[in-house]
């Protein structure tokens, strides 16, 4: 017998399916109520004690253009952080130490970590004063942000497994890399058929790397033979106060840029001299720093025109406030605080506190209690947040591991009314990516230049190619 | 081409040279090598102005008192703080930006500044005076480094700037070259120094109490001369001096801390190269200095000052009481 379904059964069914599955339902979001978050950490009392932070920043002498903002950046985020109720509610206290020669400074870190028991360190400058403090670091097990102190050395060679160290600041490498490729872009270097190169450094690891990094970028992009080196002089760092020599010998060798990575004081006496010889007007200065920290000091009626490098960093105007509000926001916050306007060293001291606080907050979602500072490293390493200058990376495997990337900017200098000193005109961002070592890459380094980034460009670039 | 007797090598450097000749554009324009030249004399006048200022007190001081007084550039960099750090702003808000008053002023002012400070530490160079040499090294150096803390708790430790006379001043140019103004003001201002004080070591009364002291100061207070009287004079015109440079040195520069240093190791060569306690030694020292430093720029820049230390080295061998030393003044 066949049956058949009724109006009637259908009916049933109809209301019997739509309990069931109302039923159903139901109990599937209690079930996914109960599934869904991570089985909840037992949660562990924070304790109640503030974090000690410690800063180290020259304060003093031709350093001190770059210390003290570095000092003031670290200072805003660490007020910004507690006036918001702390890291986990705990406030963050802190204490400032002077950067001075690497012996000096190394005694002030060791101060600081073993008397004053800071829980995180945020400081340096000076590429002489990282060397001698990494390895200090790795052995007293304390968390450290190195501000700059970039040489390409600290990571390949002196820490090249760090675990407590990290770098905010972009590698030196990539300051004359991408100074020169903003040279060769914004003045069109390429169309011609040769270019004369005066360099002028200062006397020390830094003036070196970039005078060895812009040379080779030049001479793989360019090509070697369009490119000649008439004069190179490595005058002492803040230890020359009359350039007039040395502009008078730039002159007569008629180059048509002058690469320099004078800063500081250096930039100042230099700049100021050079005007009254007419240098400017002669030949395009290519600098890849003067304009990344203190510009209201250090590059006031700076000669417009010119290529202004921030280390391949940060400047305040970019990215623009209209369309990246972080940086806006900084940028006024930091202005309100301090009455000047921030900078590159500011920016990373700045990013250095806020990359701690993302940590701790990323362990703790983790773990389920203020974490101990293995679990901060862990939780650091491969990390991306956005900082003013845009987002930045901490890398987690070698070479150059614990060392921070962002993509820099090279500009041209102009005077700004509204600010009252020379700012970055038409800036073209260089990423990062194309002109530093990736990760992974197994290369050694240059014998000549010292660093991985040297002997990459020569083994990997091709000759005559722009690679940005 | 065979070009007969050159041989292969020769040969090659010929065409080489050849090429040089051809195609480097800088040949043709004699002129310009001509005003490279005058650029550079120019510059080596201006370095040994500013070093000479320094170098003269300390020579004077020496001579006199017999103290090397490693303490003398802080009174230059006093000078140079002065002005950069307060006086240009005073002098500013009275002369406005009329030149002649901001050229002629802040020397002044930086000397009566550096002239009034030396008069409190001149205790104490009378009581090193007489004592051993590292008793007067270690207290003179000392004092330097004291000097250069009273900078950073007065001015801060930025560098400081006073370059509105120097910008004021402007530039002259030559043909397509420019040369700073200012720099020519400082080589004058210096060579009337140096004449002012010639006459007055060597025309005046109190120029022979001076140099009478230096050569026998026992013997002088026998004949009656005012032998702390004579000290006061000298670091009285020895600071003066100092300051003077300073003042007139810092619109081209900027003041920071950890010059005193290093003017120190400059005008050190200065005098060993030219004569401790003499007068023309510092003149003929701050020339050879400046001199050398400009070769060393032309033709090995990455030498920096060692061509300097070198030459010091040879003289301090070959005659080791200096070029001017031995005959006095």
């Amino acid at each position: 017998m066949s049956k058949k379904t009724g109006r009637r059964d259908f009916l049933k069914g109809l209301v019997s399916g739509l309990v069931v599955g109302g039923i159903a339902g139901v109990a599937g979001t209690e079930i996914y109520r109960g599934l869904a978050p991570p089985p909840p950490p037992v949660r562990e009392e924070i304790p109640t004690t503030p974090i000690k932070a410690g800063i180290q920043a020259y304060l003093t002498g031709g350093g001190a253009l770059w210390g003290k903002p570095m000092m003031q950046g670290a200072i805003l985020a660490i007020e910004e952080i507690n006036e918001r109720g702390g890291i986990l509610g705990r406030k963050i206290e802190y204490v400032v130490k002077s950067e001075t020669s690497p012996e000096e400074t190394v005694r002030e870190y060791r101060t600081l970590v073993l008397d004053e028991k800071i829980d995180f360190y945020v400081g340096l400058i000076s590429s002489s004063n990282t060397p001698a403090v990494g390895p200090v670091a790795e052995e007293l097990q304390t968390l450290t942000f190195f501000v700059d102190g970039c040489t390409d050395f600290l990571f390949e060679s002196v820490v090249p497994d760090p675990r407590f160290c990290f770098r905010i600041t972009n590698i030196q490498s990539a300051d004359g890399v991408a100074a020169a490729i903003g040279a060769i872009k914004l003045l069109n270097l390429t169309e011609k058929d040769k270019v004369r190169i005066a360099h002028i450094h200062p006397d020390y690891a830094y003036g070196r790397n970039a005078h060895a990094h812009m040379q080779i970028t030049f001479e793989k992009v360019l090509g070697k033979d369009r490119v000649e080196v008439v004069y190179e002089a490595f005058p002492g760092l803040f230890k020359i106060t009359d350039f007039s020599p040395y502009i008078t010998e730039i002159i007569a060798n008629r180059p048509d840029i002058l690469a320099s990575s004078l800063w500081g004081a250096d930039v100042v006496n230099f700049y100021k001299q050079a005007i009254g010889y007419g240098l400017f007007e002669k030949m395009k200065y290519v600098s890849c720093i003067a304009h990344a920290a203190s510009p209201a000091e250090a590059v006031k009626d700076f000669p417009d025109g010119h290529i202004a490098g921030v280390h391949a960093n940060y400047f305040f105007l970019y990215p623009e406030w209209d369309k990246y509000p972080i940086n806006k926001s900084f940028v006024n916050n930091y202005y309100r605080r301090w009455g000047t306007y921030p900078d590159s060293p500011s920016e990373g001291a700045y990013v250095a506190v806020y990359l701690y606080k993302n940590a701790v907050e990323k362990a703790y979602t983790m773990i389920g209690r203020f974490p101990e500072v293995d679990d901060i490293i862990r939780a650091l390493e491969g990390m991306t947040i956005y900082g003013p200058a845009g987002p930045i990376h901490v890398r987690a495997e070698k070479p150059n591991k614990h060392q921070c990337y962002k993509d820099g900017i090279v500009g041209i200098s102009k005077y700004d009314p509204r600010f009252g000193f020379s700012v970055l005109d038409k800036p073209i961002v260089i990423p990062i990516s194309k002109i530093t070592v990736p990760e992974g890459w197994e290369g050694t380094p240059d014998p000549k230049a010292g660093t991985l980034a040297y002997s990459w460009i020569r083994e990997t670039w091709r000759e005559g190619v722009v690679p940005v | 081409m065979h070009i007969a007797g050159l041989g292969k090598h020769g040969e090659k450097a010929w065409y080489q040279y050849k090429l040089i000749r051809v195609y480097n554009p800088r040949e043709t324009i004699d002129m310009l090598e001509i005003m490279d030249l005058l650029v550079r004399i120019y510059n080596i006048f201006f370095g040994a102005s500013v070093l000479f200022l320094i170098a003269v007190g300390l020579n004077i001081i020496y001579g006199v008192m017999k103290i090397v007084n490693l303490a003398h550039p802080a009174f230059f960099v006093l000078g140079c703080y002065t002005i950069a750090g307060t006086g240009m702003g005073v002098m500013i808000n009275i002369f406005g930006s009329s030149i002649i008053p901001l050229l002629i002023t802040p020397p002044l002012l930086a000397a009566f500044v550096v002239a009034v400070s030396s008069l409190l530490i001149f205790p104490l160079f009378l009581f090193i005076s007489g004592k051993g040499d590292e008793v007067q090294l270690l207290i003179t150096y000392g004092l330097l480094l004291i000097f250069e803390d009273i900078f950073r708790l007065i001015w801060g430790s930025e560098p400081l700037r006073a370059s509105q006379p120097f910008e004021l001043a402007g530039s002259l140019s030559i043909g397509e070259y420019l040369i700073p103004v200012y720099n020519i003001y400082v080589i004058i201002s210096a060579l009337v120094i140096a004449l002012i004080l010639w006459i007055f070591l060597f025309k005046s009364k109190s120029g022979l109490l001076l140099r009478a002291s230096s050569m026998d100061i026992e013997m002088a207070a026998a004949l009656g001369a005012n032998v702390k009287k004579v000290l006061l004079l000298t670091v009285l015109i020895a600071s003066f001096l100092a300051g003077l440079g300073g003042g007139l040195f810092i619109p081209s520069a900027s003041a920071m801390l950890g010059m005193s240093v290093e003017f120190l190791v400059l005008a050190f060569v200065v005098v060993v190269i030219g004569g401790l306690g003499s007068f023309l030694g510092s003149l003929v020292g701050a020339f050879i200095v400046s001199v050398l430093r400009t070769i060393t720029l032309i033709l090995f820049p990455e030498l920096e000052l060692a061509l300097i230390y070198i030459v010091a080295i040879i003289i301090l061998t070959l005659k080791p009481e200096g070029l001017g030393g031995g005959k006095k003044w």
